[in-house]
């Protein structure tokens, strides 16, 4: 797996950004979804190791993919689960707009409006280096179910469809 | 939704307004639409169609017993969308572009009105804010003779301390955290919401009758008291008004007096400067992402500017600075 890695500018951190909505994006990954070749934007570079069989070898400065994913990481202290929270399996996918969004426990999302493949997540992970690259393939894996690859990876989750 | 409408009530659509633009709700909870119409009081629109957000909440029992609020929201965004997480209590989402809201909201969460207000019909008030041509300025807000004064500083200043001591002799309180300004057909118009009042801990020692509260963890993780300040207080409420005056607050002993309150005059360039500061830039993707926000702000620094050095009591402070700024209003 090759990785490029772009400077950030200061203009992409803003004095005030409650929602994160600014976190700079340097890592560069791909990974093959069915036909398409999907670039990964990301701020952690265990997405690469997350990713297993389903990276792409290829340059990443190529600009031949369908779609980019842009997910930011964020490591928790702790746990990864908010208080009250039991980590499960399950995931909700919600419509919205005409977007659709999944969301798992424990705070980590991901959002896109078909017919794009592109879309943008936060996932929120814990524990030492083996333990978060784990929750971040199961993060990639249900992105993946979510868009109907569902043979590349077993089906293992429960899913609670929600439409609003 | 396929889950809520098994055992959904009927569906109903409200008008709904946020700073005199029309808003509409779709919801199956009889309860959310009353509290969710009395912090977004209905503008007199003719049609649905004139709403320029739609949002579409649905309410269904929790996934666990842990208690509501326990779960502590937390908020996320990227591009044209954003993720209110409140754990097993449910879930909001955003998209800025479609001017789309929607989300699930535990039962427990609507039992409880005040939480509601403040972790999700505030949280949808703020990030839709900017998608409807809103600005939202970090700045408290008193009103008086129908005339607004915009008080401004950063977190942890005491705009809330000072706007509540303004109020309690005899201004009208509009807003004490976040202020709206939006366009009218007479101008720029200031715009408060029903949200509670938040004051730190040490404020007990000018407001006493916040001793019989607990201070409790506010959204941002401080620990605070949250009170409804019209009713808790008794002070008038002004839901919007003409900006007349701005004043910047800042904290510490004045370097050249022993005032309270020392009061200059602040140039427009100074004032511009601080409220854009305060402004959160929309992210790439969004569109017409911070394009009222500048105009608005340049706009509004043309009203007499004043800032003050904020130092001890609060309820002296804003007997200096109402003598001044009722000038301001009154002239």
């Amino acid at each position: 797996m090759l990785e490029s890695t772009t400077s950030a500018l200061p203009a992409d951190f803003a004095a005030t950004d409650m929602m994160h909505r600014r976190v700079p994006l340097l890592h560069r990954f791909q990974l093959v979804l069915g036909e398409s070749n999907v670039l990964i934007k990301t701020d952690s570079q265990l997405i690469n190791a997350a990713l297993g069989s389903c990276a792409r070898s290829s340059d990443p400065l190529d600009n031949d993919y369908d779609a980019v994913w842009e997910i930011a990481v964020e490591v928790q202290n702790q746990s990864a689960l908010l208080p009250g929270w039991r980590e499960t399996d399950g995931f909700e996918i919600y419509s919205f707009g005409s977007s659709r969004s999944l969301r798992l426990d424990g705070g980590s999302w991901f959002a896109h409006t078909p017919p794009l493949l592109s879309g943008v997540g936060f996932v929120m992970i814990s524990g030492d280096e083996s333990c978060q690259i784990r929750q971040l393939a199961r993060f990639l894996d249900k992105i993946m179910l979510f868009f109907g690859d569902n043979e590349s990876r077993p089906n293992s989750f429960t899913e609670r469809e929600v439409h609003a | 939704m396929i889950e809520s409408r098994r055992n959904a009530g009927e569906m109903r659509s409200i008008p709904l307004a946020m700073a005199g633009i029309p808003l509409q709700l779709c919801t199956d909870s009889a309860a959310l639409a009353e509290i969710a119409a009395g912090f977004f009081p209905a503008a007199e629109f003719e049609t649905a169609r004139q709403a320029r957000a739609n949002l579409t909440m649905f309410v269904r029992k929790r996934r666990d017993i842990s208690h509501p609020g326990d779960n502590f929201p937390i908020f996320r965004g990227r591009d044209k969308y954003v993720h209110a997480d409140y754990g097993s209590d449910g879930s909001v989402w955003f998209d800025l572009n479609a001017r789309a809201v929607s989300g699930i909201v535990s039962e427990d969460l609507i039992a409880d009105a005040d939480l509601l207000r403040r972790t999700v019909l505030a949280v949808i008030a703020g990030v839709l804010a900017p998608s409807l041509g809103l600005v939202g300025l970090h700045a408290g807000c008193v009103v008086r003779n129908g005339k607004a004064v915009l008080l401004a500083a950063a977190s942890g200043v005491g705009k809330s301390t000072l706007t509540l001591a303004l109020a309690l002799q005899g201004w009208s309180l509009l807003a004490d955290d976040w202020t709206f300004v939006a366009n009218s057909p007479t101008g720029l118009r200031a715009w408060g919401m029903l949200t509670a009042l938040k004051l730190l801990p040490d404020a007990v020692s000018y407001f006493p009758a916040l001793a019989a509260l607990s201070p409790a963890m506010a959204l941002n993780g401080e620990m605070s008291f949250e009170v409804d300040p019209w009713n808790f207080f008794r002070v008038d409420r002004a839901i919007d008004a003409a900006p007349a005056s701005l004043v910047l607050l800042e904290r510490g002993p004045c370097a050249c007096c022993r005032s309270h309150s020392h009061i200059k005059r602040c140039e427009p360039e100074e004032m511009q400067t601080a409220l854009l500061r305060e402004i959160e830039e929309q992210p790439v993707g969004v569109d017409g992402r911070n394009d009222n926000e500048s105009s608005m702000i340049e706009q509004l620094c043309t009203l007499p500017c004043f800032k003050v050095r904020i130092n001890g009591d609060p309820a002296a402070i804003a007997a200096d600075l109402s003598s001044i700024l009722t000038e301001q209003v009154c002239a």
